[in-house]
Parts: structure tokens; C-alpha cells; sequence
């Protein structure tokens, strides 16, 4: 446990902040940190729920009823290239997060304000890419409805889709603020906890993209 | 459990000994790597992506089914292991962080082996549907 116990008359450490930008806590770490750890643990069983699901039906319903190809199977329905490429977007959009962190720890508005632009394009870029994916397998005719392949994958990318979207939002809201001049780096936390729930997004797409595209399906 | 974040408690009778009660942010846990290691990383991350989609090419007659999924395995898990310690900062950050990420982790792969376990998912008879 991290845990720092005061002894009664103990003496407080002088600059025991050490440069971090909130308030004294017992457990020495933000609130608004841990609260966003505390969180994506709980986002780790939530798509840990999706994932297993995912898995488990995994090659035990691959066809597609609706199909309008004869026996068509995910891998052909899948543009591997095309998802490669996209997938490739959001782990770079991961880099361009983090170079942001950078930029405001050093007080650097100008680069803070390119990366963050950078990574909510990247993130567009890959919602606008999972929108023509979608739309494309539902005119060959895998559909909710397609058994438990149709249902498990489209929930699954759906709500990692609907994650990212979030986080578009959110990084939206930290340009704005940095527009106005109210994201000086003494607010390096928020883009910090930002680009924690970023990255948490890219390493869900890690195990997704390998889970559904990339594996063989027997 | 202690880590390096912990101050040992001092009875209050011995409270004339001043003691640092402060949260221990040892400047350590706060010094993040430099935007250099990040791209370094992303250049290792970009690799590792180039890879995987290479072997997710490899025919699987050549080598079997099960050493792709293998290898894709590892390379998911280095790929997702380089982002969480160098990107989210769980390298550098306090254990205690690292400790609820890990028990998210752990409780995301008990659910998957209870709902696999329940459904007999493991049994080599699994797969085969009657259609």
C-alpha cells in the first residue's frame, strides 16, 4: 500500500509537492490520476467482457446468412491492408499524444497544440475509417443479426469506436483550452490523464485487431 | 506490501523527531522519458505492427496454425506492454498505479477462463456445430 501515515508534530516536507500540479494527497499521487487508473482498471473488465465473449464464439458461427456471396467467411469479408492502415493511424496517434505531454511539461504551447491537433486528426482518420468498414461489411451483409460473429464483432469494434469518439471529444475540449490561453503547464495533468485514457484506447485496439483480424480463423 | 511512497509511522511520543510527512514524490517517479524514447518507441511499435501483419500472411500449411497465433500473441503482448510502461507511464509512475492496472488485468482473464470454463469452451468437441 502506498500509504504515508503523518506522525502527530511531524514536520511537512518543504516543496513536498516536488513541481506536481495538484493538491497534497496521503497517497501522494493526484486524486484526478488515480481516479482515471481506477477507471481504466474497470474499462480492463469491461472490454475484458467483449473480448472473452469474442473468443469464445470465435470460429464456432462463422457464417453469414445474410451474405451476398456464397460461403463467405470473415477473412474474405476483411480488407486487411486497409485495417492494417488504419490500426498503423491510432498507434501513431498514441505517439503524437504523449509528444504532446511533452510539449506542455516544457511550457511549449506551440508544439502542444500541433500534437494534440495531429492526434485528434489520427483519431478521425481512424472513426472515419471504421465508419467505411463498417458500411462496407453491412452491404456484403454481415449484419448484427449474423449470429454471434456479426454480434460479437460489431459490438466490440462498435464500443471501442464509440471509446475513441470520446477521446476525440475530450482532446477537442484540451485545444480549445489551450487556444484560450487556460492550458498553461501547470495543467500538464489534464492532458496527461487525456492521454491516458488515448493510450488505454490503442491498447485495446492492440488485442481487437489482433483478436478479429489478424489470428486465422480455423 | 510497501513501496518506495511509504513513510514508516512515528508514535506520537517520539514526535519530537521531525519527520518528513509529505507525500514522497520522489522526483524518480515523475520523470517521464524524453520525446527521443517516445519516438524511439513508435519506430519499435511501428516494427513490431510491419511484423505481425507480415505473419498474419504466412500460410498457415507452411507452419501451422497455432505457431501464428503464437507469434502474433507475443507480439501483441510486447506491443501492449511498450505503450502501458513507456506511454502511460507505469515504468516510471507509482506502484500503486502499475498495482490497479494489474489487478484490472487479472480480473479481465479470470472472466475470460470462468465464462470459457462454464461454456466447456476448452473441450476439443467446442467447435464442432451442427449446422
Amino acid at each position: 500500500m502506498t500509504t504515508t501515515a503523518a506522525a502527530p508534530g511531524a514536520l511537512e516536507a518543504p516543496g513536498a509537492a516536488h513541481g506536481a500540479d495538484h493538491p497534497e494527497t496521503n497517497t501522494g499521487i493526484s486524486n484526478t490520476k488515480l481516479a482515471v487508473w481506477v477507471f481504466l482498471s474497470s474499462e480492463c473488465l469491461f472490454f475484458g467482457a467483449f473480448i472473452s465473449t469474442y473468443l469464445i464464439f470465435r470460429g464456432r458461427d462463422n457464417f453469414l446468412p445474410a451474405a451476398t456471396r456464397p460461403n463467405l467467411q470473415p477473412k474474405q469479408l476483411f480488407d486487411i491492408p486497409f485495417t492494417s492502415c488504419t490500426s498503423f493511424i491510432l498507434l501513431m496517434s498514441s505517439l503524437t499524444m504523449v509528444l504532446a505531454l511533452a510539449a506542455i511539461q516544457r511550457g511549449d504551447q506551440r508544439r502542444l497544440r500541433i500534437w494534440l491537433g495531429a492526434t485528434i486528426l489520427f483519431g478521425l482518420t481512424f472513426i472515419s475509417g471504421q465508419v467505411y468498414e463498417f458500411t462496407n461489411f453491412y452491404r456484403e451483409g454481415l449484419h448484427l443479426s449474423s449470429g454471434t460473429f456479426g454480434s460479437t464483432f460489431y459490438v466490440m469494434t462498435g464500443l471501442h469506436g464509440a471509446h475513441v469518439t470520446v477521446g476525440i471529444f475530450w482532446l477537442l475540449s484540451l485545444y480549445q483550452r489551450s487556444l484560450q490561453g487556460k492550458l498553461g503547464a501547470d495543467k500538464a495533468e489534464a492532458v496527461e490523464v487525456a492521454g491516458l485514457y488515448w493510450h488505454f484506447v490503442d491498447i485495446v485496439w492492440i488485442v481487437i485487431f489482433t483478436a478479429i483480424y489478424l489470428i486465422p480463423y480455423k | 506490501m510497501s513501496d518506495s511512497t511509504e513513510t514508516l509511522p512515528v508514535p506520537a511520543s517520539e514526535g519530537a523527531v521531525p519527520v518528513l510527512a509529505g507525500p514522497a514524490h520522489a522526483p524518480a517517479q515523475h520523470a517521464h522519458p524524453q520525446p527521443v524514447q517516445y519516438v524511439v518507441i513508435g519506430v519499435v511499435l511501428v516494427i513490431i505492427t510491419a511484423l505481425e501483419i507480415a505473419v498474419s500472411y504466412v500460410d498457415e500449411k507452411t507452419i501451422g496454425p497455432n505457431w501464428i497465433i503464437l507469434m502474433l500473441g507475443v507480439m501483441a503482448v510486447v506491443k501492449f506492454t511498450l505503450v502501458v510502461s513507456w506511454y502511460m507511464h507505469l515504468k516510471t509512475d507509482s506502484r500503486t498505479l502499475r498495482r490497479f492496472f494489474i489487478l484490472g488485468l487479472t480480473g479481465a482473464l479470470i472472466l475470460f477462463t470462468i465464462v470459457a470454463l462454464v461454456l466447456h469452451a476448452f473441450q476439443p468437441a467446442y467447435n464442432h456445430v451442427p449446422r
